[in-house]
């Protein structure tokens, strides 16, 4: 017996054993450049929750961006180089999110990091980012606490709340011919969802109109309250902020309750799940906005091309997925990065050559992924979509350049 | 009988001497504290680098969350395993840290030592209210008590930010220690190794105290300890008090390690790992704290690691854990728990327990 009552003994023994047993699994020992870039591959991390709460969107958009590098991978990789995805499931929590993160910069070393889809982490993590040397590129969101200002270790790669709202509001006024919009945002009693009803508020006062917000559970099975809500507020429409869930728990509840207000969602509920879920009668109300294309809405080049690497990938049912359109879109932005900053990449050069400037051309997968030494939030632009439930297929209205008009 | 119970009902008054092996171990086993740090930065042991996974997959920031959830189970298993105050409430205990943390530390200011000090002192009033149903009630009324306060004081974390910080969470400064600053994993790890050496060596010492044998049998038989003139009443608040005083310090200690938190961090969830930690480990056994912290947090980055170097490889297997990787670690994760709890209801506390009691039935 040890001090203390602890057998000293036995609980050495057993971590030289776990230590001593790893052994045979040297194979995997080899030069570990602190970059992660290897005379054959790239290592480069990707942090999203892929068993968690919100694994729903972000292990489709995770099977997005894998099945980009794996077609870059199947053409001879960059610069003869493969890139190797290291994939860390954060479950939501933002403690395994610190621990991927630190795990990705140096135990298993990357490149760059893309994803890190958990807001709260991405804030808890922001003086650690800011200071650090590994570049986050094409994350699932962006905070202001990266972005404002700008840091060359940060670089955003979806659509920002504040835009959604701005957007969504903007066009549904527009539509509707609204002098004051009286808006209802239905939305999570999350810090997110109360920040995105303040958004959206902040635009419905810009158009001299108002709004409320109304909390939902993110575990809710049922919208009644929330529609007793909207029938007593009366408004012109409804925003909703949430998981696939809830705007199929809301349209439901509306449509039990004939309320005939249009709906529109941000874009992480912009999904199939969501339409094929609702009546057509409920589906046709809601709308959503969204700066990357819902597979299936056009037959533009970047869609042609994502399309048959879907199908070839096993990943057909995703393609109509904007979160799916979304991380095939960051596999692209990582892929050109990476070949821009030469044969000899270097965390430090991709960082380089990042923060001057740099813009990938999406052939019509989404609004112009563009970042600036001023701007690294990426994608600026959005535009409203819907979904025809004759041709089953998602309908865009404009083209993202007309929906600039609602962004201030 | 619980490990620590057993372990003070049977000590002899006077040990035998022990040799040069306690020293020795002692000697080493602080060696190898004091050198796994070093390990796990480096990637290197005595220069001789190593893959992540001969190491296991694990790095210095799993450690040192490690810890600081092994104050909370810490806490748990005193009041729970020691105390028999079931409580699935200690997410609260958390919150309430990080708050007090907030305020003392982000709005106020003050030194980080005092932070801690106010901290406990807020959880373990704190405590004392969330033990005053325990003065009515019982079983799974009192169970119910504890969930009600998880919410409620989540709830109140939550309006605290709105009110006075951004929707993000709340930000916290680096910890210093005098000219000591917290600012890397190394650093964390010696403090927080120091304080859970502490803590562990204090609960310990107080199970040898009076009030420490009179909650255990408060535990094992209420009406009788209250027959022998024990107070259960003001036993069961002290219980409350102490446990989560120790659990607050740990939520300021998360809240500090992690720079910012926000009221979505302790969920239900956060708290009920409290409750599969002190179980896997060995319910009354603060050593088995330790073991079923490692267990919960540490084991699912070693089949993560080994989930990833199988499924490199080019068999059918190989290609199943690369599509379905969390998912293969979570079903493995859970039928292990499973399968201990089947085998070794007592924990792995438990286990230790009937492998010595086995090899001393051998040594006579």
């Amino acid at each position: 017996m040890g001090m203390w009552g602890i057998r000293v003994g036995p609980v050495l023994g057993l971590a030289a054993g776990l230590l001593l047993g790893a052994s045979p699994l040297a194979f995997a020992a080899s030069e570990s450049p602190a970059d992660g870039v290897y005379a054959d591959h790239i290592d480069w991390g990707v942090i999203m929750d892929l068993s968690g709460p919100t694994s729903a969107s972000q292990a489709v958009w995770t099977a997005g961006i894998k099945d980009y590098i794996r077609k870059v991978d199947d053409a001879g990789g960059i610069n003869g180089r493969k890139i190797n995805l290291l994939v860390e499931d954060e479950r939501f929590d933002a403690s395994l999110d610190r621990i991927a993160f630190e795990k990705l910069t140096g135990q298993t070393p990357v490149l760059g990091i893309s994803g890190m889809g958990n807001a709260s982490a991405q804030v808890a993590l922001a003086s650690t980012i800011r200071r650090g040397k590994v570049p986050v590129l094409g994350s699932y969101t962006t905070t202001k606490a990266v972005t404002e200002p700008p840091t060359p270790m940060f670089y955003g790669g979806f659509c920002g709340y504040k835009e959604m709202a701005q957007v969504g509001v903007g066009a549904l006024t527009e539509r509707l011919k609204l002098a004051a919009p009286k808006v209802v945002t239905v939305h999570l009693d999350t810090a997110g969802g109360k920040e995105y009803a303040d958004f959206v508020n902040a635009a419905a006062m810009r158009h001299g109109g108002s709004s409320k917000a109304v909390p939902i559970k993110a575990n809710a099975a049922d919208a009644t309250a929330q529609v007793l809500e909207i029938i007593a507020s009366k408004p012109d429409f409804v925003a909703v902020h949430g998981t696939a869930t809830t705007p199929v728990l809301l349209m439901r509840a509306m449509q039990q309750y004939g309320l005939p207000t249009p709906v529109f969602g941000m874009a992480y509920i912009g999904t199939p799940i969501v339409y094929n879920s609702l009546p057509p009668e409920a589906g046709s109300r809601y709308s959503f906005v969204s700066c990357f294309t819902p597979g299936g809405t056009d037959d533009s080049a970047g869609m042609k091309a994502m399309t048959e690497s879907a199908d070839k990938f096993g990943h057909s049912a995703m393609k109509d997925d904007i979160n799916y359109v979304a991380g095939w879109v960051i596999g692209q932005l990582v892929t050109e990065a990476i070949a821009k900053a030469g044969p000899d990449v270097t965390r430090e050069k991709l960082v380089a050559m990042l923060s001057k400037g740099f813009s990938i051309d999406t052939k019509g997968l989404s609004a112009p992924v563009s970042y600036t030494p001023e701007d690294h939030s990426g994608i600026a632009l959005l535009k409203p979509f819907g979904f025809d439930y004759a041709t089953k297929r998602f309908t865009g209205s404009g083209t993202y350049d007309e929906a600039r008009k609602y962004e201030q | 009988m619980s490990g620590e119970q057993a372990a003070v009902s049977a000590a002899p008054a006077v040990r035998p001497a022990r040799g040069w092996r306690a020293p020795v171990l002692l000697v080493l086993g602080v060696a190898a504290a004091c050198y796994l740090p070093f390990i796990l930065t480096e990637r290197a042991i005595f220069g001789v680098r190593l893959s992540n996974m001969q190491l296991l997959n694990i790095g210095l920031t799993q450690v040192n969350l490690m810890m600081i959830t092994l104050l909370g189970a810490l806490s748990l298993n005193y009041l729970t395993g020691i105390a028999g105050l079931i409580s699935i409430g200690h997410a609260a205990f958390y919150a309430m840290g990080a708050m007090a943390g907030a305020v003392f530390g982000t709005q106020l200011g003050l030194p980080f030592p005092v932070v801690l000090a106010g901290s406990a002192l807020v959880g373990a009033a704190t405590g004392v209210v969330a033990g005053l149903p325990s003065l009515r009630v019982r079983g799974l009324y009192f169970v119910l008590s504890t969930f009600a306060l998880h919410y409620i004081v989540v709830f109140m974390l939550s309006e605290y930010q709105f009110r006075f910080f951004d929707v993000v969470g709340i930000p916290f400064e680096e910890a210093t220690l005098g000219t000591f600053v917290l600012d890397t994993p190394l650093r964390w790890y010696f403090f927080l190794l120091v304080l859970c050496v502490l803590v562990y060596v204090g609960l310990r010492n107080s199970l040898r105290t009076r009030e420490g044998r009179a909650m255990m049998a408060m535990r094992d038989h209420e009406l009788a300890a209250s027959a022998a003139g024990i107070d259960v009443r003001i036993l069961r608040l002290k219980a409350f008090a102490c446990s989560s005083a120790i659990a607050a310090v740990a939520g300021t200690l998360y809240s500090y390690y992690m720079t910012n938190v926000n009221a979505e961090f302790f969920t239900i969830d956060f708290a009920i790992q409290f409750v599969a930690i002190i179980i896997i480990g060995g319910m009354g056994s603060l050593a088995g704290s330790l073991v079923g912290a490692a267990v919960w947090l540490l084991l699912p980055a070693v089949i993560t690691g080994f989930a990833a170097q199988i499924g490199s490889t080019d068999s059918a297997f190989g290609t199943l854990l690369t599509e379905s990787k969390p998912q293969l670690v979570n079903l493995i994760f859970g039928s292990l728990v499973i399968v201990l709890l089947i085998f070794a209801p007592g924990g792995i506390a438990g286990i230790g327990r009937s492998l010595r009691d086995r090899l001393s039935v051998r040594v006579r």
